[in-house]
């Protein structure tokens, strides 16, 4: 019990303490990328072929690891005026019925988005013929995430291990 | 049958107080379960799609603007300045809420990050001075509409990626029925101080404060000047135009205004980060919910049933209105904006209306929905703010709404309210 209990703290660690980071350093690097985009093209008029393909891919793998982040706080936007009405059983039981479809939708990513990153054909030239797979390959790492989440967020509600303030993400 | 079948599966999950996205992926997951018309790589893959749009990295660019410029002292400047100006009228601090809201539009771009900033600042104390929590919630709610209508505008980037408009003509296209709409709020808010008595503000209107405050604020409002210039101008893209914004706003932050510190710079890009994978959720989730859509026939027939009323314009504009206010009260408006919005731009345009007045219709129309209960996040986070019933705040709406609704009434016939800018600005 111990252990799992240990366990669940790294992962919990990962997911809200290492992934904002490594988000907002992305976030950081895009606005990077195009500021040096535009400083070559207007400046010396010659620009990075690669910093738009270089930012979009920062973009995607940010909102997908952000997406960890979202499933884990249970900041989605959802109508929750059933649970106001309802015993607050109803609410806590359809709660960790989301999180388990969200268990779910992450094991299919997983495993199907695997699939899906392995099967795409082609390279992108102006990133030094990169294979198309190596970007998609966001999707299973993405799974694993939201498989890991949205298990910590059936057996450890979120509000009693960090002070975020749920009310600004509704 | 298959589209009544899904239609209120969806409406059940959403009352049942499913994530949006979750719900919207939920269908096509068990659609090809079911049918084995697919394989189920289909919805990762669709997901993917979804999101890999390159103007959609113009989205979080805005985000991090309003952020670090609610992180430094930006804020309080432009409530002060709507202060002076407005805030000695009946309903002063109404009257506060809603002009700020319109200068916050210029910045940021999202309605519900609009809601979340006045909100806190505005509704304690408008409570404080007499007015109903609903009203301030009201009030609150429906200024922030605002932000998805003057540019820069994430919804209006979000749909022009979706159906290949230009992103500077939609933005051109939103400042004219932005102010209208922010006029015609102050308006109703008056009358409704006049009827209810309620206070006048204590800041006096003189042309020095006037000038001082605006002094104070003027380097702030430079932004949505860098991106009139910038994008009107052809200077750079919306994507770009974004990422300069930013790299303004921590500018005046750090180095003008000297109040952005590191604690706070790195909340800003916190809550971006955050805030962008909320609102990402969603258009991954539209790619295989549209998907299912398409798959089904379901947007096919939608279309094929508003054009047939196409031949009288009237019907068919009621009609139009009616089906993207009862989208916008059942699904959140990003996932409306990117299921329906390509849809109903391409029936209005097959009807007769220009690509551009179409699409901003559409994207007033589902910003309404933000504010309509029962799935409308602005009015959700306002009554959330102000600490009321949901039902008080959604009766203290409706004059608002009303007033929204005559606007997008004169915007699909008045073709000139939204194409003048464009035309003029060389978009069309």
């Amino acid at each position: 019990m111990k252990a799992f209990s240990r366990i669940a703290d790294v992962a919990d660690f990962a997911i809200l303490r290492v992934l904002p980071v490594i988000c907002g350093t992305m976030l950081v690097l895009m606005v990077c990328f195009i500021a040096y985009t535009i400083i070559m093209r207007t400046v010396f008029l010659d620009p990075p072929f690669w910093g738009d393909t270089l930012t979009l891919f920062a973009n995607v793998w940010l909102v997908f690891l952000g997406l960890i982040i979202a499933v884990r706080e249970r900041s989605n936007i959802a109508m929750e005026a059933l649970y106001q009405i309802a015993p607050t059983w109803i609410g806590l039981l359809l709660r960790r019925f989301w999180a388990l479809a969200f268990a779910a939708l992450g094991l299919l990513m997983l495993v199907k988005g695997y699939e899906a990153a392995i099967r795409i054909l082609g390279t992108y030239w102006e990133l030094g013929s990169l294979p198309k797979t190596y970007p998609m390959m966001i999707l299973p790492v993405t799974g694993a995430g939201i498989l890991i989440a949205s298990l910590l967020a059936m057996f450890r509600p979120h509000k009693n291990i960090t002070e975020t303030d749920d009310s600004e993400f509704p | 049958m298959d589209v009544i079948l899904l239609v209120v599966c969806f409406v059940f999950l959403i009352v049942l107080g499913a994530p949006v996205a979750l719900a919207m992926i939920m269908m096509p997951t068990a659609y090809i379960l079911f049918t084995g018309d697919a394989p189920l790589l289909t919805v990762p893959h669709q997901m993917y799609e979804g999101i890999a749009h390159f103007p959609l990295v113009a989205v979080p660019f805005f985000m991090l603007t309003g952020e670090l410029m609610n992180g430094s002292s930006v804020t309080q400047r432009i409530m002060r300045l709507s202060r002076v100006i407005v805030g000695r009228m009946q309903g002063g601090l109404a009257q506060v809420n809603i002009v700020a809201s319109m200068f916050f539009a210029g910045m940021n771009g999202s309605a519900v990050a609009d809601t979340a900033t006045i909100g806190t600042i505005m509704i304690p104390d408008m409570k404080r001075k007499g007015y109903s929590a609903a009203y301030a919630a009201a009030v609150t709610a429906i200024g922030s509409t605002i932000g998805g209508i003057i540019p820069p505008s994430i919804a209006m980037i979000v749909l022009a990626s979706s159906v290949n408009l230009s992103v500077g003509a939609l933005f051109a296209g939103g400042i004219i029925p932005g102010i209208l709409i922010g006029l015609l709020l102050m308006l109703i808010a008056w009358l409704i101080a006049r009827a209810k008595d309620h206070e006048r503000g204590d800041e006096p209107f003189t042309i020095p404060s006037f000038l001082s405050a605006l002094w104070g604020a003027s380097l702030a409002l430079c932004v949505p000047l860098i991106l009139v210039v910038g994008i009107f101008g052809g200077w750079f893209s919306s994507v770009e135009a974004g990422a300069i914004t930013a790299l303004v706003a921590l500018f005046l932050g750090t180095i003008v205004y000297r109040d952005l510190d590191l604690t706070s710079f790195l909340g800003a890009i916190n809550r971006t980060v955050r805030m962008a994978a909320s609102v990402f959720i969603i258009i991954a989730a539209a790619g295989p919910f549209t998907w299912l859509l398409t798959r089904i026939g379901a947007l096919e027939m939608l279309q094929g049933w508003l054009l047939s009323y196409s031949d009288t314009p009237f019907l068919f504009a009621m009609l139009l209105l009616g089906l993207i206010l009862i989208a916008g009260m059942i699904m959140d408006a990003s996932a409306n904006i990117l299921v329906l919005g390509p849809l109903l731009v391409t029936a209005c345009q097959t009807a007769g209306y220009d690509p551009v007045q179409a699409a901003l219709v559409v994207v007033v129309g589902f910003l309404l929905g933000t504010v309509t209960p029962p799935v409308g996040v602005c009015y959700f986070t306002a009554t959330a703010i102000a600490g009321c019933r949901l039902e008080q705040s959604a009766a203290a709406l409706l004059p608002f709404l009303a007033v929204e609704i005559v606007v997008l009434l004169l915007m699909l016939f008045i073709a000139p309210l939204t194409l003048m800018l464009p035309a003029l600005l060389g978009f069309l």
